[in-house]
């Protein structure tokens, strides 16, 4: 990794560089705002604020977790049929597919949302919040995994599935033990990535009627006027979410370094 | 030499095409193995001895023309291949090992999927095959830790745990470094002298005048000689033939 | 890439396993409440009928293509006739819902500020968030430890967090410390830094691509350090950035719309609003076709750029 060590900017610059910065948001800080230690914990760790409120907060987190277990299974077993089916190479099933995909891939997870939370009732579809959220959530991510897995299947060299048909096997056996299994391993970083990508869509389920973690966040901190309870609904967000970062990462890197 | 049963064929080709697109590349090809043949098919680089041989297996698809395996027609729309696979082997020049199984893992995984042997007897035949190939203490080995020469003893020992009833070889020294190259051929001769059916595509010298049998010289999609090693060796009939043995020898 | 010539195992009984499990697991794990359209899958028959297509297509015969197509056209016409029929959708509501003409006559217009708006956001968002990467990765490619550590700090953290929770914390928090910003802006920035952490990765990626001997060379041949970063360096790393920096920009683009979240004026709040006013849901729908009308073509773009670079770093000797 230390491939670019060689200076581009000598140490010199670099220390000005960052007292500069820190100068800088001194300065802004200092400007726009109010330092005052004792201050910044009222506001934004006011402990007093979340008593008896880390319920309701925790039964957020639990619903976001719910969410996200069921998003993350469908959407792989989903990703996993999709990339299937378009290794077949059939005309017609590749353009359905392919649609779906690009189609997927194009939308913004609130808008779909909202579309299938509140538009669709107007046509007496009514699917629960929980419901709207797994289904779009599942969906768009299953596309994406479907991408990596195909990608992943197909990178495998051509030899080895002649050699496992030389040998007897069918297509089946050659997609469930040699396929599938070494392209899971290629592919889990853009995996990981994915599931990532679950657990932070599940916030902006936020919008409709579920108490999930965020929103639960949002209740307490409007009802009390004090953004603690935002605070430490972030604080539960990167609790998970940032050791699963550092994990993907280095999964990436390890990706990068074996090849 | 061989000991080969003119009484039973076990494959039969009958006017073999494939086209690829608008390239012409086996042209009405019609020939008979027997058991017991050790045939070479030879020929410059493009004359089609890679695609003969896998459309023997329909690995790769024959355009138009039959095939017999044994008695029954293996070109036919219905039947699964599958099943007839079993009992033909095949030897890529790339080995084609599964990187994710250890050298036994990469043995035992037909015979124990396909053939629906137990596990205990597979690692039995596995322990007994990777020894003839010279390799019983690279069993746990992954492929990536073994020499080229190694994979491919070990991508033969594979295709034998199948029990198959022919060998195909495509180019199996190809892709080795030079000193490998003897110690596979050394394998395949081994196979020659069990009475192993054997087709190989090869341009490895030694092999085909000491261990085979045959010999097929395919140029441009043809079969343009078709004999005993002696035969096409000292005297072939067509001009090419001897133009193309010239620059091998 | 070989063709998989076989019967429908891995496809339909694949599928059909994957759809019986699917629904066996939605019926333990779903909360049903009021009338719900998945109940269809939670139908028992379907369910039956579906595994019997599993164990039907578990043997391995030969099915030519054009029956694997009908197969699945069939099937899959099937249960969507089976949603439409039975989930007790009234259909008849489509036209007068979704796609309501009339209704939206002479109301267009209305969209088109809001849409302005989110180009906005969406331009500026890019740009900080562009030269945010770009400063970031060639201070990073100086080799600072402390500075190092502090820029992989402000990757993990901005990757990690939703964008929804940053936006909603900057709108409703900083005023709380008198850093009041407007809706618009707060959105502006929230995106500008999380995606400058992508962006950050994407150019460091860049960068280091461009083998050391590159820079040795350069040097050797007196080249000063931002010569060497500006005419050897970066030229080469920008062929591999391409791609994966505009998979970036279309995720702002696609993130913008978070912005409805803490009520800047944009699509899908003027769409709602529409829809109380119009009494039917024809806005919303427009304004998902927009998005799809102007992402689409640059994930197409985006696609194509990915193609074309793989084949500009195929002649490396990696």
């Amino acid at each position: 990794m230390s491939i670019h060590t060689n200076r581009f900017t000598p140490l010199w610059v670099q220390g000005l560089a960052a007292l500069g910065v820190l100068l800088i948001a001194g300065w802004a800080l200092q400007h726009y705002g109010d330092i005052d230690l004792e201050r910044i914990r009222h506001i934004f760790f006011n402990m007093e604020v979340m008593e008896g409120q880390w319920g309701l907060l925790m039964s957020g987190l639990w619903i976001t977790t719910e969410l996200a277990v069921v998003s993350i299974i469908l959407s792989t077993i989903l990703g996993l049929l999709v990339a299937i089916f378009r290794i077949k190479e059939n005309k017609i099933i590749n353009v359905l597919l392919v649609g779906y995909l690009e189609f997927c891939r194009a939308t913004p997870i609130l808008v779909a949302l909202i579309v299938v939370y509140f538009g669709l009732p107007f046509l007496n579809i009514r699917f629960s919040a929980f419901e709207s959220g797994v289904i779009v959530i599942v969906f768009v991510h299953a596309a994406y995994i479907g991408e990596a897995f195909r990608s992943g299947i197909m990178a495998i060299h051509r030899t080895q599935t002649e050699a496992s048909y030389a040998l007897g096997m069918t297509p089946r056996q050659t997609l469930q033990y040699i396929l599938v299994p070494q392209a899971f391993r290629m592919v889990l970083p853009s995996l990981a990535n994915q599931w990532i990508g679950v657990i932070k869509d599940t916030a902006v389920t936020s919008l409709l009627a579920i108490t999930e973690l965020l929103k639960a966040a949002q209740i307490i901190a409007t009802w009390k006027a004090n953004p603690t309870p935002l605070v430490m609904s972030t604080f539960l967000y990167l609790l998970i979410l940032i050791p699963l970062t550092i994990l993907t990462m280095k999964l990436e890197r390890n990706q990068k370094l074996t090849r | 030499m061989q000991q080969t049963d003119p009484s039973e064929p076990i494959l039969r080709i009958i006017e073999l095409e494939k086209f690829f697109g608008s390239l012409h590349v086996l042209k009405s090809l019609s020939t008979t193995i027997y058991k017991g043949e050790v045939v070479s098919v030879i020929g410059p680089s493009g004359g089609g001895k890679s695609t003969f041989i896998r459309c023997l297996n329909r690995i790769e698809e024959p355009t138009s023309g039959q095939i017999y395996f044994g008695d029954r027609e293996i070109t036919d729309r219905h039947i699964n291949m599958s099943e007839i696979r079993r009992d033909m082997g095949m030897v890529f020049q790339n080995f084609g090992l599964f990187p994710h199984l250890t050298a036994q893992e990469n043995v035992m995984l037909a015979p124990v999927k396909v053939r629906k042997v137990s596990r205990r007897e597979a690692q039995e035949d596995g322990e007994r095959l990777l020894k003839r190939v010279g390799l019983e203490d690279k069993a746990e080995s992954y492929p990536d830790q073994l020499s080229g020469g190694q994979q491919q003893r070990v991508a033969i020992a594979r295709a034998l745990a199948m029990k198959p009833k022919v060998l195909f070889f495509d180019e199996p020294t190809s892709a080795l470094d030079p000193e490998m190259v003897r110690e596979v051929l050394d394998v395949m001769v081994g196979l020659v002298e069990d009475g192993m059916t054997m087709i190989v595509v090869s341009h490895e010298m030694s092999f085909i005048k000491e261990a085979s049998s045959r010999v097929l010289v395919l140029v441009d999609g043809e079969i343009i000689e078709d004999g005993p090693v002696s035969e096409v060796m000292s005297g072939p009939k067509h001009e090419r033939t001897k133009e193309f043995l010239g620059k091998l020898l | 890439m070989l063709k998989i010539n076989q019967p429908m195992r891995v496809t339909l009984s694949t599928m059909t396993l994957g759809a019986g499990l699917i629904s066996v697991v939605l019926a333990f794990v779903l909360p049903t409440d009021g009338m719900s359209a998945l109940n269809l899958i939670y139908n028992p028959f379907v369910c039956i009928l579906l595994m019997i297509g599993t164990a039907v297509f578990a043997l391995d015969r030969h099915i030519p293509a054009w029956t694997q197509s009908l197969l699945v056209v069939v099937g899959v016409a099937y249960l969507m006739a089976y949603f439409v029929i039975f989930s007790g959708a009234d259909w008849s509501l489509f036209y007068d819902q979704f796609l309501n003409h009339e209704k939206m006559k002479g109301h267009y217009h209305i969209l088109i500020p809001p849409l302005i708006l989110v180009a906005k956001i969406s331009i500026y968002s890019c740009i900080f968030s562009t030269l945010i990467g770009l400063f970031l990765a060639v201070l990073r490619s100086g080799g600072n430890i402390f500075l190092n550590y502090f820029i992989t700090g402000y990757v993990i953290f901005f990757r990690a967090i939703p964008a929804i929770v940053l936006v909603v914390l900057v709108y409703f928090a900083l005023p709380f410390v008198g850093i009041g910003l407007v809706s618009t802006t707060s959105v502006i920035v929230s995106l500008s830094v999380m995606f400058g952490a992508y962006t950050t990765e994407v150019f460091r990626s860049g960068i280091e691509s461009v083998h050391r001997t590159q820079v040795e060379a350069s040097k050797s041949l007196g080249l000063s350090s931002w010569q060497t970063m500006r005419w050897i360096i970066l030229p080469q790393a920008l062929r591999v950035v391409i791609p994966p920096l505009t998979g970036v920009l279309i995720d702002v683009l696609k993130t913008t719309s978070i912005a409805y979240v803490v009520g800047v004026p944009e699509l899908i709040a003027r769409a709602r609003q529409l829809e109380g006013a119009l009494g039917t849901v024809t806005p919303l729908i427009i304004v998902s076709c927009l998005y799809l009308l102007i992402v689409l073509p640059m994930a197409l773009l985006s696609s194509h750029l990915e193609k074309r670079s793989r084949r500009w770093s195929a002649r490396k000797a990696v």
